[in-house]
Order: structure tokens, then C-alpha cells, then sequence
């Protein structure tokens, strides 16, 4: 979109020269945060508390961990299904290891490392046999959830090392950890995405990956990357979701998948490849985040929820829409 | 492939595996006396996902290995599929058992299937789900009854006033609809509690967490929580200690290993036993009643016990160490 978009000369008379269409499209989503802000503001008076406010950046920093990796393989015109039950396999072995050794380093070190494993294995089968990311993934989900519930015989692991817990609900500086651990992936991602050349190529990947590969990029080595990037983030959230219930259960990660690839969506990436920043997916984590939130401050019945949650989805991408029309 | 199906004994191996399945089959038809049966009970469950499951499938198998008979077990692929346990049941007809203990993934939607399976003259007790259809038998916990009795526990811990917050299951599903409305009809009866809020966390313990972190922004005063599951209600639990708010009291439903092991702890005030274990021991010999000639009751709820501190230990055995309760001890 953006390469199209750049060439395009019923665009590029009306925007300022500074402003990049990803620029225009991350200043909307915020926008659309902001007026449900404001709205839910103003029905209740305890949502903008800083204490709720943090409360909120918190829930969203998990969310935005389980879809991080991913909003690049999306970038680059893939997708993985298998996040949210990479962070249930991530969690479930390194509670298990954590539980037999007392080490919060091997727990680190273990969810890093499936994480990371998983998503070199997912990465290998497309990039090299070439198989469709959509099914691969789709069956690594079905493979790592059996492996979980074998793993853990139907009964929860409690109970982790206090530095470990430090990771999910710990504080630095009044800050709870796993917030500033979202900043830390942001940096890092959207450095690699905006920065670099690898970044470049996954952009050039999804907009047109037999192009690029014309173009000499080294599509098969950069899919690899973006899964194990993608495994890498499960294995972090799956630390950090530890840390803040202090239980493994094999079923923990699973509830993440849909509302991690709404984020991304939400978040400005298309499904069909070449758009998307990872702050944009950070933006979609909070709107969705906020929504939940405001739903249990306001005690709207639960029965009302889903409702919500598909009517504001559906909202923020009409508003998105009118405002980039507006724009153009 | 959407119709593959595991078996105690096996089914699908080698031939040699064949031959002595059948003789095993063989022998059981040559050794009843009164009744030709087959040895075999279908034990049907909505997915293998849930270890909620594997324990009511464990309990069906030790009622029917002492029994005498074997179990094929049935669940859906994809969890919870409709399709599919159509396939299956139709499936599991064709090899005539002895008699088929039965949870519908969609309570109405099988209805014609049961049918079927009486049409074939064979037995089926619905177990866990009370579905609709032409069962032989029910064998179901009252869930509304669990969340009354429940409640009542916390009520009288807080001395009939206080504010409370219900955390449900997935809204919609009778068994977590059943317990929040039993929990509110036992509250009617103490005017001085207050229900603060009714919020969903579908079952999942990361999802109570996250939506008692947001009750504790609305809500400066919180001393009781109703669960609608045990693993909901250490998640609330854990978001309260997280926050380093007072200790609620604390009251979860189905006498998880956890649940119990909280209890034991102190940390959650009670629990209350929905043993699937039981349900299929039960079903299980029901069929066994059924296949015999014998008469079982229409329906039967079993008791649910309360699990608090004084009786915790008794609670929440693994499963290899779950002994079925006799009919006799269950009062039928």
C-alpha cells in the first residue's frame, strides 16, 4: 500500500511531504483511541485514574506481546497461527522446568527457547518447502496445544521464583515491568522494521514476494527470520503472562490468537501483506485492551461484551476510513 | 480422518490385535449367561481438550473395567464439533455396544441422533450435560444447587452483609448461567449484600485476573468473590493479592486439585465438588443396571459435596488414585 500510495499522484499534492501514509495512519488510529477515551471518560470517572490508566497499559502490553513477532510475519505476507498456542507450550514447559529446578533463569531460557524453536520450525516449512503459512501454522497450533495438554496431565503448575514473577507483575520506577518491556519490543521491532534493510525487504516481501525475490531479496532466509521473531515475542509473553498469574494452565495462551491478529489488523496491517508498524499493532492492542476495560468499569452485562467488542472494532475501522478519505 | 476414534483396546492395529480383540468379545458372549451383550460401552465426550473430560473418561473406564467390560471412547477432533459427533455416534451404532454413556456437544441439536441409538436398541445415559432426548437415564450434577450452596458458605462466613462480585464462566452456557443464578437466589435471601458486579471471564484463570484488576479500579471495597469455576477464582484471587488489597473471602465451583489444594491453604474459603469422575463411574454402571434387565432411576443429580478447610484433604486426588463411589454409597 504505502509503495502504491507514495506513487500516487492524487496523494502526494494534498500531504505535507513529512507526513508518511504510515505516519497518517498510526495519527488516526491513535485518534479513534482517543475519542473512546474521552467518551468512556465521561460516563466514568474512575477510567482515567492513572492507577486504571496503567492498569490498562498493562493488559495491553500482553496482548501486544503475543501479536509483536507477529505484525512482521503479517508485514511480509504471511501469517502465524500459532501464537497463542506457542505461549501456552512456552509457558507450560518452563512452569515445568521452574517447578522441578527453583531457577527463574531456566524458566526464562526455556519459554525463549520453544518459543524461539517453534517459530524456526514454522519459518523452515514455509520458507523452504514452501508450504502455505496459513495451514503450517494452523497445524502447529493443533501439534503444540496436544503437546501441552500431554505435558501437563490435566492439572496446573502454581507457584514460580519471586525474580520470576518480577517479569509479569513487578514494578521499575513505579512503572509495572511488563509495560516497559512493550516499549523495549517496540523499539527493537520497529528499528528492525524501519531501519534496516531486512526491514525494507519484508515490506518489499508483502507487497510483492515474487517481485522482491526478482529483486535479489533473500525472501527464504527473511520468512525464517519473521517466525522466529514471531516465536521469539511468544516466548516473552509467555514469561511475562506467567509472571502476572503465577499458574500455568494448558489452555492460558490459546484465548490470545483472534484478538492478537485483530490487534495487527486494527492496528493498520493488511492481511494481504506489505503494511503495518508495530506501534500501529500497539494502538490495536489498547483499543481492544480498553474496551474490555471500560466494560467491567461500567458492570455492563456480560452477556452485552461481545457485542461491544465487535460494534467499537467495527466503529474504529469506519472512523479510520472517513478520516484517511478526509485526508485524501 | 474426521471420523478417527481411539480405543482402550485396540481396534485399529494389526490384524493379531484383531483376532484377540474378537476373541476377547467371544468369550465375553460365550460367558453371560442370561443376557447375550457385548462387552463394549461407548463413552462419548465433546473434545479432548478439556482435562475436564479426560477425568469423566477415567471414570467411566474404572466403573467399566470392574465391571467387566471395555470402553471405546469417542470425542470430536475439533473440539466441541457438531458434525462430527454425529459421525461418531453413527459410527459407534453400527458396532452394537453393550450401551453408550453420553455428553451432546450441542444439548438440542443431538436429539435425533439419541433416537437413532434407542432405534438400535441400545442403551444411552446422558451424563454432565442434561441434554434433550430420549435417554434411558440422566446423570448430572445441579449446577444451580452448586452456586446456591456455595454462596451460602461465603454468606454466612460474612455474616449476611458485605459486598460481592460474581466472576461467570462463558455467558450463555447452562452450566455457568445454572451457578450465577443459584449464587444470585441464594443472595436474595441476605438483603444487606450487595452484588457489586456480574462480569464473564470464559473459565480461563489469566481472564479472571485481568477482569478483577479492572473490578479493583471501580470498586474500592471488594470482600467476597463467587466463581462460577475454580480456576476463575485463583485468578481473581491473585489479582487482589497482586494489588495488595485486603483478603476477600473467597468461594470457586468444581473441587479442581487446585481448587482444593487453595482451600486446604486458607486462601479461598470453599469449593464445591462437580466430579466428572463420578458422573461417568456412574453412568457407566448405570448401563451395566440397563443391560442387565434392571431398572435405574430417570434422572439422578448427584450430591455435590462442599469442599472446605475441615474436609479439603479428602479432595482432589490425582486421578490414578479415584476410587468410584457405589450406588449404595451414593443413596440409589
Amino acid at each position: 500500500m504505502s509503495k502504491v500510495a507514495l506513487s500516487s499522484p492524487r496523494l502526494t499534492g494534498v500531504r505535507p511531504k513529512h507526513m508518511s501514509p504510515e505516519l497518517v495512519s498510526l495519527l488516526a488510529r491513535l485518534i479513534v483511541v482517543l475519542i473512546l477515551s474521552l467518551a468512556i471518560s465521561l460516563v466514568n470517572e474512575n477510567f482515567h485514574s492513572l492507577s486504571n490508566l496503567t492498569n490498562v497499559l498493562r493488559q495491553a502490553s500482553l496482548l501486544f506481546l503475543v501479536a509483536s513477532g507477529a505484525t512482521l510475519v503479517i508485514v511480509a505476507g504471511a501469517i502465524d497461527l500459532s501464537i497463542g498456542a506457542n505461549v501456552t507450550l512456552s509457558a507450560c514447559v518452563a512452569a515445568g522446568v521452574m517447578h522441578s529446578t527453583g531457577s527463574a533463569a531456566l524458566g526464562i531460557a526455556t519459554a525463549l527457547a520453544i518459543g524461539t524453536a517453534v517459530g524456526l520450525i514454522n519459518g523452515a516449512l514455509v520458507a523452504w518447502l514452501k508450504l502455505p503459512s496459513f495451514l503450517v501454522t494452523y497445524g502447529s497450533l493443533w501439534i503444540l496445544s496436544g503437546l501441552a495438554l500431554n505435558y501437563m496431565g490435566g492439572v496446573p503448575i502454581t507457584g514460580f521464583p519471586k525474580e520470576f514473577r518480577y517479569l509479569g507483575s513487578g514494578f521499575l520506577f513505579g512503572v509495572p515491568v511488563p509495560i516497559l518491556i512493550m516499549f523495549g519490543v517496540v523499539g527493537v521491532a520497529s528499528f528492525l522494521m524501519h531501519l534496516t534493510t531486512f526491514g525494507q525487504q519484508i515490506f518489499m516481501m508483502g507487497a510483492n514476494r515474487e517481485t522482491a525475490a526478482l529483486s535479489g531479496v533473500p525472501v527464504q532466509r527473511n520468512l525464517l527470520l519473521v517466525f522466529a521473531l514471531s516465536g521469539v515475542c511468544s516466548g516473552l509473553a509467555a514469561i511475562v503472562a506467567l509472571g502476572r498469574v503465577n499458574s500455568a494452565d494448558p489452555g492460558m495462551g490459546d484465548p490470545f490468537l483472534l484478538p492478537a491478529i485483530a490487534a495487527i489488523l486494527v492496528g493498520g496491517a493488511s492481511l494481504s501483506g506489505g503494511t503495518g508498524t508495530v506501534l500501529g499493532t500497539v494502538l490495536g492492542a489498547l483499543l481492544l485492551t480498553i474496551v474490555l476495560n471500560a466494560m467491567n468499569l461500567l458492570t455492563i452485562s456480560s452477556a452485552w461484551q461481545p457485542f461491544a467488542t465487535g460494534a467499537v472494532l467495527v466503529a474504529a475501522m469506519l472512523a479510520d476510513t472517513a478520516m484517511n478519505r478526509r485526508r485524501r | 480422518m474426521s471420523r478417527k476414534r481411539t480405543s482402550t483396546k485396540a481396534t485399529r492395529g494389526n490384524t493379531k490385535m484383531k483376532i484377540s480383540t474378537a476373541s476377547i468379545v467371544l468369550t465375553a458372549l460365550l460367558g453371560s449367561t442370561a443376557v447375550a451383550q457385548s462387552a463394549e460401552i461407548a463413552v462419548f465426550t465433546k473434545n479432548k481438550v478439556d482435562p475436564f473430560f479426560e477425568e469423566a473418561r477415567v471414570g467411566a473406564d474404572v466403573a467399566a473395567k470392574s465391571l467387566g467390560y471395555q470402553t471405546v471412547q469417542y470425542a470430536p477432533t475439533r473440539p466441541n464439533n457438531f458434525q462430527e459427533q454425529i459421525a461418531q455416534v453413527e459410527d459407534a451404532i453400527t458396532r452394537k455396544p453393550a450401551g453408550m454413556v453420553f455428553v451432546p456437544v450441542d444439548i438440542k441439536g443431538l436429539k435425533p441422533s439419541v433416537d437413532k441409538v434407542r432405534a438400535g436398541g441400545i442403551p444411552i445415559v446422558n451424563f454432565i450435560d442434561a441434554g434433550d432426548g430420549n435417554f434411558n437415564s440422566y446423570v448430572v450434577y445441579n449446577d444451580h444447587r452448586l452456586g446456591a450452596e456455595v454462596t451460602k458458605i461465603l454468606a454466612e462466613k460474612l455474616g449476611g452483609k458485605g459486598t460481592v462480585v460474581i466472576i461467570e464462566g462463558v455467558k450463555g452456557s447452562a452450566t455457568s448461567d445454572n451457578r450465577t443464578a443459584g449464587a444470585l437466589e441464594t443472595l436474595k435471601a441476605y438483603p444487606d449484600m450487595k452484588v457489586l458486579a456480574i462480569q464473564a471471564a470464559n473459565y480461563q484463570r489469566l481472564q479472571a485476573l485481568q477482569v478483577m484488576e479492572n473490578l479493583i479500579q471501580q470498586f474500592p471495597e471488594i470482600d467476597g468473590i463467587i466463581a462460577a469455576s475454580d480456576n476463575m477464582a485463583l485468578g481473581a484471587l491473585e489479582a487482589m493479592e497482586s494489588a495488595g488489597r485486603d483478603a476477600p473471602q473467597v468461594v470457586g465451583m468444581d473441587g479442581t486439585v487446585d481448587g482444593v489444594n487453595a482451600v486446604s491453604d486458607g486462601r479461598m474459603l470453599a469449593s464445591v465438588e462437580f466430579s466428572g469422575f463420578q458422573m461417568g463411574c456412574t453412568a457407566v454402571e448405570f448401563i451395566d443396571r440397563i443391560a442387565k434387565g434392571e431398572k435405574v432411576p430417570d434422572r439422578v443429580e448427584l450430591t455435590a459435596a462442599m469442599i472446605t478447610k475441615d474436609n479439603a484433604s479428602e479432595f482432589g486426588q490425582p486421578l490414578e488414585k479415584r476410587v468410584c463411589k457405589s450406588m449404595k454409597a451414593l443413596g440409589l
